[in-house]
């Protein structure tokens, strides 16, 4: 059996792959769709939401550094609730996984490859995905380095050609709180929190075991949050301004729409491939990621290096992608009513503040210590 | 290890996106598990795919596991 390598991710690259990872399918499918005009208000609450769910993984992370949650259920709940847990959250990456990639598989065949069979795309995408896996989480992190430019440059391009062929109606965002507070608060508990911004506390469990200053990921975590939501905001802006609410609530890939009606001058026009190129590296980026958390996972439970796990882990994350849902609505139905309150909750909220009180009884200072201290 | 553990999630998963969909769709088992596969057995080609990655994994961790213990042997006879 081999040695894994001792891997390390930069502050950097743990931030941009946080970041890239929260744009990933967001940027895809749109995000607040029941807070209509209001969906920018919605992702600001929920990221303010998330800031505790980071605080609370980042400490219980430097209870134990160097350790991913993996190791911390083992050691505080015992070895069967703890491997029964872990194998819960493998189950978990691995559908995330899935269910983004049948996102990536619908794009693909609505705006690149309308004729090429799913099993082909899904195939040929999961063989890439394999590969970054066996390679490790610090190719993910070089990767992340070198996608987050064009990612950047990309959604700047899209901003400001859509501001050149005056597409953008900033009115279609008015009136601010139309319906109140209460169908943002609903979309916020569960959805939003779930989806996109619980997900990055989850990652930050496993990966904040990577980088050399544990103590240095509360600050990597909260920006990469900051970063992701505010890139998230203004395409969602974007989205509303440009299609109206009820257009982005009925479009499968919101911002592809925005990209069919920028014409610029009458002459830059047809600009779909650089959003469909900057979904695919966002894409590309989240499947890796969920399938190297869930194969970690593996390894924590059977201890075999995660390695031997990519290719055929993948093979299943590929026929799962295509057969969990007959249609594409079926799959969003699914994504909707399923994910946040059964799946999302349990995994982001649930255990780990069940975790975070047994660790804050296990380590809550003793009198006699407080004492001494003072 | 691995091909055991690749059957294990493989039938884990497949359970609950049959049960997932029982829940959505307020389905039985064996109408989820039919209209799910409906059309798309070709797609098991990838578990075959899967498996043989596997065992081809299983039997690299046993060669190296055995070529360890001989040098090890070998060690401890010097």
């Amino acid at each position: 059996m081999t040695v894994p390598a001792v891997e390390k991710l930069s502050r950097w690259q743990l931030f941009v792959v946080m970041v890239t990872f929260e744009l990933g399918s967001a940027l895809v499918v749109g995000v607040g769709n029941d807070s209509r005009k209001d969906a920018w208000l919605a992702l600001i609450i929920g990221a303010i939401a998330g800031l505790p769910l980071i605080w609370m993984v980042s400490w219980m992370l430097r209870l134990y550094p160097g350790q991913t949650i993996y190791s911390i259920l083992k050691i505080t709940l015992g070895k069967w609730i703890g491997n029964l847990l872990v194998i819960g959250y493998v189950i978990y990456f691995l559908y995330l996984a899935a269910y983004v990639m049948r996102d990536f598989i619908a794009m693909m065949n609505a705006a690149v490859l309308p004729r090429t069979p799913a099993g082909i795309i899904g195939f040929t995408l999961m063989s890439v995905v394999a590969y970054i896996v066996y390679l490790g989480i610090e190719t993910i992190g070089r990767m992340a380095e070198i996608f987050a430019p064009y990612m950047l440059l990309f959604t700047v391009a899209i901003v400001l050609l859509c501001l050149m062929s005056g597409e953008i109606n900033l009115h279609n965002l008015l009136p601010v709180l139309g319906d109140g507070w209460h169908p943002i608060i609903k979309d916020v508990f569960p959805a939003v929190l779930g989806f996109p911004i619980g997900e990055m506390p989850l990652i930050l469990m496993v990966l904040m075991a990577y980088i050399k200053r544990v103590d240095k990921g509360l600050g990597v975590g909260m920006a990469a949050l900051g970063t992701g939501t505010f890139l998230l905001i203004i395409s969602i802006v974007l989205q509303i301004s440009v299609l109206t609410a009820d257009g982005k609530a009925r479009a499968s890939f919101p911002l592809l729409n925005v990209a069919r009606l920028i014409s610029t001058a009458e002459f830059l026009e047809r600009i779909e491939p650089l959003v469909v190129f900057l979904m695919m590296l966002g894409i590309l980026l989240k499947i890796s990621v969920f399938t190297i958390l869930g194969v970690q996972g593996l390894e924590a439970v059977v201890q075999v290096p995660y390695r031997h796990f990519s290719f055929p882990i993948s093979m299943i994350v590929a026929f799962i992608a295509i057969v969990h849902a007959k249609s594409f609505t079926d799959h969003i139905i699914k994504g909707t009513r399923m994910l946040p309150t059964y799946f999302h909750m349990p995994f982001q909220v649930y255990i780990p503040a069940v975790l975070f009180i047994i660790l804050l009884i296990k380590h809550r200072p003793t009198k006699g210590k407080v004492g001494e201290g003072t | 290890m691995v091909t055991a553990t690749y059957a294990c999630i493989f039938i884990m998963m497949f359970l609950m996106i049959i049960i997932v969909d029982m829940f959505v769709a307020q389905d039985s088992f064996m109408t989820s598990f039919k209209e799910l596969m409906a059309g798309r057995q070709k797609l098991l080609a990838y578990i075959g795919y899967g498996l043989l990655a596997s065992l081809i994994s299983d039997i690299g961790i046993a060669r190296r596991k055995r070529a360890n213990a001989a040098s090890q042997e070998e060690g401890a006879s010097k």
